[in-house]
């Protein structure tokens, strides 16, 4: 497990990193032009929308790219069941919130000048941590399913129509339009789950269904992952 | 002598083609084998199917008596046709990584492998040339005590020269409790080696035969016996 935590450790060192710093500068102008829309009109609800969005998909972009499990040839030779594998990624990923907590607050401080500051509490770091883990949960769920379609389709001969569908999917973790695609579906589906604004006992509700959701997705992809 | 491989009526499709079709055969411990065929004729998939890397199959595949799965992965090293260390590794990162994660990794061997394979610890893996990567991972899997090894074209990309090296560094290390599954094109090079030949065609295994036998029955090598067998098989 320990041998897993450092390796895992220093995939994330050697790549997501770069590709978390890589989004943050990708979405800063984003955030900066945001910034100046919502500045024009301070009682907007777009004003309260987009800057909480920003961290929002900041945090799914991150949880993303994390989620890029090194399942390559390499990781399926070697004798560790896949579920061991899903959870040190997972794990070793966290210390690179810090990054992420450091870029977030250097980009709210450049956009006092254009908005009011935005500090986040404890309880929506925590909102972010684990929206982070359920992104990454969401991905290797997904790379299950397209493996589960990909065997099936594979062994017994269905149509070309859902062999198109399992291409599809078995390339969904990959491009960049299915990072869009995907990551729209978690920030629709989940962002009423874990309400920032709610009051506490709902707040702490959905984050403990958005936390076991994420563990179910987590077995559910050790285990076919393992099988296919 | 007792097999280490046993495949019974393997089947495996990919959609409408049938990459296998009915395998029959059997791997016995201390002898190196050459899996040899055209495209497209299996290899690979076969070779998948014992790495436990291909999990959907129809048929019996059992190593040590075990289906491929996790148990089979700690005594069966396998050496892909692609590259798969991540860019970020040196040669020493990759040694660890055998090291931690195969309890069979020999490390006193894979250094002297190394030397002999002139690959310096210190070099970043990106800026290996395709054939020094080869090396690398002939070298690292051939480090391992397995039980059986699967080398899916082991010398692509290798230099004659180098290939004569691998091939004594082969020959030097074996260990006749172990089997080697040698599956590749260049059926000259890797001559020398071989015990064994097992024909594969359109899924199916069509000859089994020693190589010694092939010289001395009918005077070819065993590329030359390849060519012949193809050739006819293609006619038909």
């Amino acid at each position: 497990m320990i041998r897993l935590l450092k390796y895992h450790f220093m995939i994330h060192r050697h790549r997501t990193l770069q590709l978390s710093i890589a989004i943050m500068i990708l979405l800063a102008p984003i955030f900066w032009v945001a910034s100046l829309i919502i500045n024009a009109t301070p009682e907007s609800i777009l004003n309260y929308g987009m800057r909480y969005s920003f961290v929002w998909i900041s945090a799914l972009a991150l949880g993303y790219t994390s989620s890029f499990f090194p399942i390559n040839i390499l990781h399926m030779l070697i004798p560790v069941p896949k579920l061991y594998l899903i959870i040190t990624s997972i794990l070793a990923s966290m210390p690179f919130l810090l990054i992420y907590k450091i870029t977030i607050t250097i980009l709210l401080l450049l956009s006092q000048e254009y908005s009011e500051p935005l500090v986040l509490s404890s309880r929506q770091w925590v909102t972010v941590v684990i929206l982070f883990v359920l992104t990454q949960c969401f991905f290797y769920f997904l790379l299950a399913v397209s493996t589960l379609i990909k065997a099936h389709l594979k062994v017994s001969k269905k149509s070309s129509f859902f062999m198109l569908i399992g291409s599809s999917v078995k390339g969904l973790p990959n491009g960049f339009s299915s990072l869009i695609f995907s990551t729209s579906i978690v920030f629709k589906v989940f962002r009423e789950l874990v309400l920032i604004e709610s009051n506490l006992t709902t707040w702490g509700f959905h984050s403990f269904v958005t936390l076991v959701l994420s563990v179910f997705m987590l077995f559910i992809s050790g285990y076919v992952l393992e099988k296919y | 002598m007792s097999e280490i491989l046993s495949v019974s009526n393997l089947m495996k499709n990919y959609g409408a083609v049938q990459a296998l079709n009915g395998v029959n055969c059997g791997f016995e411990r201390g002898k190196i084998y050459g899996l040899l065929g055209p495209n497209a004729s299996g290899k690979t998939t076969f070779l998948k199917i014992c790495a436990a890397l291909i999990m959907i199959y129809k048929g019996q595949v059992l190593i040590d008596g075990v289906k491929p799965g996790l148990a089979t992965k700690a005594k069966v090293a396998y050496l892909p046709v692609d590259d798969y260390f991540p860019d970020w590794m040196k040669v020493s990162d990759a040694i660890n990584f055998f090291s931690d994660f195969f309890m069979d990794f020999d490390r006193p061997k894979a250094e002297n492998i190394l030397t002999d394979m002139e690959l310096e610890k210190s070099s970043s893996i990106t800026n290996l040339s395709h054939g020094m990567k080869s090396r690398l991972k002939l070298s690292l899997v051939l480090s391992r005590r397995a039980h059986l090894y699967l080398l899916d074209e082991a010398f692509d990309g290798v230099d004659p020269v180098t290939r004569e090296k691998i091939i004594d560094v082969m020959l030097n290390t074996f260990d006749h409790e172990s089997t080697i599954i040698l599956a590749t094109h260049h059926i000259d090079y890797v001559e020398r080696l071989l015990d064994e030949v097992k024909l594969l065609s359109r899924g199916k295994i069509i000859r089994e035969i020693a190589a010694e036998e092939i010289r001395q029955s009918t005077g070819k090598s065993v590329g030359e016996y390849y060519l012949e067998v193809f050739r006819n098989d293609k006619a038909t």
